[in-house]
């Protein structure tokens, strides 16, 4: 069930009316999540059902064996882990690109082959629960964290619906504890969660899926557009990204909330970051942490020299491209990230902002500050050209015709651009992130009751009447990693 | 917990209050924005068919009187009448042009397929309650989604003139209901109230100082 659709309004009630009025102990609170959550994935798809237990239940026995004293034995059981998940991901997410590649290889060397390539959709959310189960294994064979014994509680964790499609990725000694703990209603925290809801589908309702229409134009037909067109669709789609990921985190920690689960954080105003290292610090935040944790560190991190530090780093943000998708695009992406955050590494200067929001004290940011985020957003903004493109051919013809019709048509830069209402909603986007910037974990809103009230209904009549307006809800983007 | 649940019903109905606010404002406003220009215009109405072979402007250039087609690529004569409403409104005395054919009687279920449902806000302000009880009984999910929409105030009835191009399908001219069966199984078969054409009648009788011309149209231009 997409979050964003009617289905999920009416569902959702339901849930929470089972959940706190008629499952009132801990043990049947949990078996309802775990029976809603396959009942939201089985929705879309009850053939990838199966797959699911398959990945949950494997994790889960392997959890008791990585914990075995004898470190060989675990050892050998957390590598079996690691082919297993990666098995699985290699085998429904990779194998085609793998496939095709290799014969593309083999007919450079003169040698035809006919490969069997895999005919189903992705399923759904696979990068994600994977990465559950992964990062609970890895938490056992550390000894950050012991293996549980009750399944249910253990495929709450690695299913529990909000999070379960496309993120945030959790940990199993964050989420874990929440699980196995009694849940109290708690007024304040519901309250956060509706508003958490209410301001995710505006994001993706009204913001991403305006833009998606004028981005899609534009990536379609992009030979025939003009450079300024081009170059404000690409802006329009690092804003139409960020509104469909973020809405759908905040829609999740708003859901989550509303159950007494506390999820972590998985983007905290990314655009308004000074260098790359701090993007990567507020952008998929519980995505670059668990990539960090789990292979920047093991690989040796920065603690081994500059050069291993710079090693490391290449393999984290190709891994992390790769991760999004099989295509030479999204590696690229990943290389492109890379090669702005090397010098940052090369000088000592990737941690130079890791705390305080840009402007923390001030209404305004200083000159310097603003140029150093418009920098930072073009450049992201540049390698998301290669995210977008459907293929590495599209990206480049893209940036070509971008380059060679801003040196024919120069002038059109003094006018105003065909795309105005993109503008518009981007400025809304923005303005909105600006207010919201000290307070990431909730909508902020004025305390005058009745300007309050007049902004939830704003916004209600807003996102329900577009959403009664469109046929099928669209998906989000990070459903298809 | 209570005080949670009181406050959102709260917000809820003062939601749908501000909606129906809305809706009534909307449709002032759109009404003023209707305003007939010329009372001798001709509003031409119907699916494809009147679209793509009835030419407004040749039309006006042998009458001397302005010609508008609203005519929509598979709109149902469901839809076509809540657009005439919507203009006879504020030109009482205009002349409608609808295209009529067997054809509008057997495509009136495209009144309730999902897209073409869905599209029709723009005449939302027309459906009386006997309409909305009639969609609700075929399709209540897309009739409820179709409730929550709220139409920006415009003078705009979708509709344009256009010549359809596509090269002659041997299909093509075979009767249509034959081709819908094929594509559209399920809801072919059913059957189906002849609303549309119940709705014209019901709009010829109540207003009698509109002049209404039901032509029988042929098929594409392209075509025939």
């Amino acid at each position: 069930v997409l979050f964003n659709s009617f289905e999920f309004l009416l569902l959702l009630p339901t849930v929470f009316f089972l959940y706190w009025f008629v499952f009132k102990t801990l043990r049947w609170q949990n078996v309802l999540l775990l029976i809603s959550s396959y009942f939201f994935y089985g929705w879309w798809s009850w053939e990838f059902l199966g797959l699911l237990a398959l990945s949950t239940l494997l994790d889960y026995v392997y959890g008791f064996s990585v914990a075995a004293p004898n470190r060989k034995k675990a050892k050998f059981f957390l590598w079996l882990s690691i082919i297993n998940n990666l098995g699985i991901l290699a085998i429904f997410k990779y194998y085609n690109f793998f496939v095709l590649e290799f014969q593309k290889g083999f007919e450079l060397l003169g040698l035809h082959t006919n490969p069997v390539l895999l005919e189903f959709a992705l399923p759904i959310g696979i990068s994600f629960y994977t990465f559950h189960g992964m990062s609970y294994v890895f938490d056992i064979y550390r000894g950050h964290q012991k293996p549980i014994k009750n399944f249910v509680d253990y495929a709450v964790f690695v299913s529990f619906f909000p999070l379960l499609v496309a993120g945030p990725i959790e940990r199993a000694n964050h989420l874990l504890p929440q699980v196995q703990k009694v849940r109290n209603f708690n007024y304040r925290q519901a309250v956060d969660g509706c508003r958490l809801i209410l301001w995710g589908l505006f994001k993706k309702v009204i913001i991403a899926d305006t833009l998606a229409i004028t981005v899609d134009e534009i990536f379609t037909d992009h030979q025939q557009q003009p450079a300024l067109s081009l170059i404000l669709g690409i802006v329009s789609f690092s804003f139409q990204i960020y509104g469909d990921f973020s809405g759908y985190s905040d829609i999740a920690l708003g859901t989550a909330k509303l159950f007494g689960f506390e999820l972590l954080s998985n983007f905290r105003f990314p655009y308004f970051s000074r260098d790359i290292a701090e993007f990567w610090r507020r952008w998929h935040i519980s995505l670059s942490s668990w990539f960090r944790d789990y292979l920047y560190i093991p690989l040796g991190g920065s603690k081994e020299g500059k050069l291993k530090a710079v090693r490391n780093t290449f393999i984290i943000f190709i891994v992390s491209g790769f991760w999004h998708g099989a295509s030479w695009n999204f590696i690229t992406w990943g290389f492109i990230h890379a090669c702005g955050f090397l010098p940052l590494l090369l000088w000592n200067r990737n941690r130079k902002y890791i705390s305080e929001v840009v402007a923390h004290n001030r209404k305004l940011p200083t000159f310097k500050e603003f140029f150093q985020m418009t920098a930072t957003f073009a450049f992201v903004t540049f390698a998301w050209i290669f995210f977008r493109a459907d293929d590495w051919g599209t990206a480049t013809g893209y940036i070509q015709r971008t380059i060679s019709d801003s040196i024919q048509h120069p002038e059109q830069f003094l006018h105003a651009p065909r795309e105005k209402m993109a503008l518009v909603w981007i400025s809304v986007l923005i303005l909105g992130d600006w207010w919201h910037r000290r307070s990431e974990r909730s909508l902020r809103v004025p305390n005058n009751p009745y300007v309050r009230i007049s902004i939830y209904v704003l916004l209600a009549i807003m996102v329900i009447s577009r959403m009664a307006k469109v046929d099928e809800s669209s998906s989000f983007i990070y459903f298809q990693f | 917990m209570r005080d949670f649940i009181r406050k959102t019903l709260t917000l809820l109905s003062i939601c749908l209050l501000a909606f129906i606010t809305l809706f009534v404002i909307f449709r002032y406003a759109e009404n003023k924005l209707m305003k007939c220009k010329d009372q001798k215009s001709t509003f031409i109405f119907g699916n494809s068919h009147a679209m793509s072979s009835m030419d407004p402007d040749i039309l006006q250039k042998s009458s001397g009187t302005p010609f508008i087609s609203y005519g929509s690529n598979g709109q149902s004569l469901f839809w076509a009448v809540q657009g005439m409403e919507k203009r006879i409104v504020q030109c009482p005395d205009a002349r409608i042009l609808v295209e009529f054919t067997n054809n509008s009687l057997s495509t009136d279920w495209w009144t309730y397929d999902n897209s073409r449902m869905l599209r029709e806000t723009d005449k939302l302000y027309l459906l009386d309650l006997d309409d909305w009880s009639y969609l609700f009984e075929h399709n209540p999910s897309k009739t409820l989604k179709l409730a929550l929409t709220l139409p920006w105030p415009s003078a705009k009835i979708e509709g344009k003139y256009g010549v359809n191009d596509k090269s002659r399908l041997e299909e093509d001219i075979k009767e249509k209901g034959s081709r819908i069966i094929v594509q559209y199984k399920d809801m072919a078969e059913e059957d189906l109230q002849d609303r549309g054409y119940q709705n014209l009648l019901t709009l010829v009788k109540a207003r009698a100082s509109t002049r209404f011309i039901i032509v029988r149209s042929p098929m594409h231009v392209s075509i025939f």
